[in-house]
């Protein structure tokens, strides 16, 4: 603070050469100047700063009291406005260009779409017309609002997100999900998909196959695709229904005998300035690494052309490790379970672990109560 | 004694009201910190000033300071701080004859 101070008021170093130049310290403590970093050079010299007011105070009396003074250095803004006098257009450029650069700071310059592959026409004219476009007050854009008429004009879209930051606009996409795919047939019937105990049956549409506490095996048909209207003729229709059934599986599953294991050894952070499209490291200077490694990246971006980016390195080394045999039973049990449970909730199961030639394998079994059924193909 | 002779009404204030005699009297007060810098409050100048002694004029007294590489780090009107390494401090007293 006392520095930024001393420079704000400008501020000199004078050489002092004198038989006793302690003198010119006494002077200077008796007019209230404060001196610092003062040094004897030698038996008749001393070096020592003090403020530009101060100096111009006490140098009448330094001449008539007879001490040799010399300055050796003039420092701080005075000095840096003496010279900016001297060279007017700089002196009121320099603001200009500041003021219009805080003023075009006001304004989107930069639409940039972060979904790759989702800049097409259709987004960039709604972006237009909706307001989000270069030169626009960046003020002015009303962010959820602009979300909202984005997501209304494209339907292809299920989530749009428009961020500002600084003169840049930033438009995050999600595509809509294309839903369900329905075979083109204008009817079909309902078969099941698997072995089963028919459990729970209701025909939403089509005319039922099957009751509840049959036995069904996969491709038999559940529901018709036809409906008899009253005078018995017989309508297309596509079969649907709620039909519930224990299905019972044996599934096997197998591992080698040791895996490959992916360990971060060590990280180390990175700065760089980015210059527009040129990206100088700030710090470490160097780095070198050799083999796999992941990076994060975070960018602070200060202006359109300048960023700060952090560069978070992480060192991947891979290493072969021996599989235990209750690892491998988990690891295999629980990719059978998540399978299994496109069956339904499963109510029993049991399994077994073995080891075979360099491997170990999971005999799974297990009974499971869920939804059956799917269209057949026509 | 010898301070109750010299600021007699002073040091009557500073016993009665149980502070340093600073308080009351122009005497230079000293601080040290460690053996690397000294403060030095009320001073009446710089009597002499080398890398390897400086003397601070206090009045009454000199207090002088002996070490190896001693800079002035900022003289005011009433404070000196000087740092470097400080081998002693001594308080001398200037003998005043009749």
């Amino acid at each position: 603070m006392r520095w930024l101070w001393n420079a704000f008021a400008g501020w000199v170093e004078v050489c002092i050469r004198d038989p006793r130049p302690e003198r010119m310290l006494n002077l200077c403590a008796r007019r209230g100047a404060a001196v610092w970093g003062v040094e004897r050079t030698d038996e008749e010299t001393l070096r020592l700063c003090l403020r530009l007011r101060a100096w111009e105070a006490v140098r009448e009396t330094v001449r008539r009291m007879g001490i040799g003074a010399e300055v050796t250095g003039v420092h701080g803004f005075p000095v840096l406005r003496s010279r900016l006098e001297a060279r007017p257009v700089l002196l009121f450029g320099l603001p200009v260009c500041l003021a219009l650069l805080c003023f075009a700071s006001l304004f989107v310059w930069d639409v940039r779409v972060e979904t790759p592959g989702t800049a097409d026409a259709r987004l960039q004219s709604a972006l237009r017309e909706v307001g989000v476009h270069a030169g626009a007050y960046a003020k002015g854009i009303d962010a959820k609002a602009v979300q909202n008429e984005l997501l209304l004009r494209l339907p292809e879209y299920k989530w749009i997100a428009v961020n500002i930051r600084g003169s840049r606009a930033v438009i995050s996409l999600r595509a809509a999900d294309p839903g369900p795919e329905y075979p083109a047939a204008e009817s079909w019937d309902l078969i099941a998909d698997r072995d089963g105990i028919i459990t729970g049956f209701a025909v939403l549409s089509g005319t039922a196959a099957v009751k509840a506490g049959d036995t069904v095996h996969a491709g038999d048909v559940l529901v018709w695709g036809y409906e008899t209207a009253p005078d018995g003729t017989r309508r297309p229709v596509r079969a649907d229904a709620w039909c519930v059934a224990r299905s019972w599986a044996t599934w096997q599953a197998q591992t080698s005998l040791s895996v490959n294991e992916v360990t971060e050894t060590e990280t180390c952070r990175e700065f760089w300035a980015v210059f527009g499209k040129n990206a100088q490291k700030i710090w470490p200077w160097s780095r070198i690494w050799q083999g796999e490694y992941d990076t994060i990246v975070k960018r602070e971006e200060a202006s359109l052309t300048l960023a700060v980016m952090e560069e978070t390195v992480l060192r991947r080394l891979t290493r072969r490790r021996e599989l235990s045999a209750a690892e491998a039973e988990a690891m295999l049990l629980a990719a059978l379970r998540q399978r299994a449970a496109d069956y339904g909730e499963i109510r029993t199961e049991q399994w077994h672990t073995e080891t075979l030639a360099g491997a170990y394998r999971t005999v799974y079994a297990f009974e499971a109560e869920g939804a059956l059924g799917k269209p057949s193909e026509k | 004694m010898d301070r109750e002779k010299k600021h007699p009404i002073a040091a009557a204030l500073a016993a009665a009201a149980d502070v340093p005699i600073t308080v009351f009297a122009d005497l230079p007060e000293v601080v040290l910190s460690g053996g690397r810098e000294i403060r030095i409050l009320r001073h009446h100048g710089v009597r002499e000033y080398t890398p390897e002694r400086i003397v601070i004029s206090g009045g009454g007294m000199e207090v002088e300071i002996r070490g190896q590489g001693l800079q002035i780090l900022c003289l005011g009107p009433e404070s000196l701080a000087a740092a470097g390494r400080i081998d002693g401090v001594m308080l001398l007293r200037r003998e005043v004859h009749p």
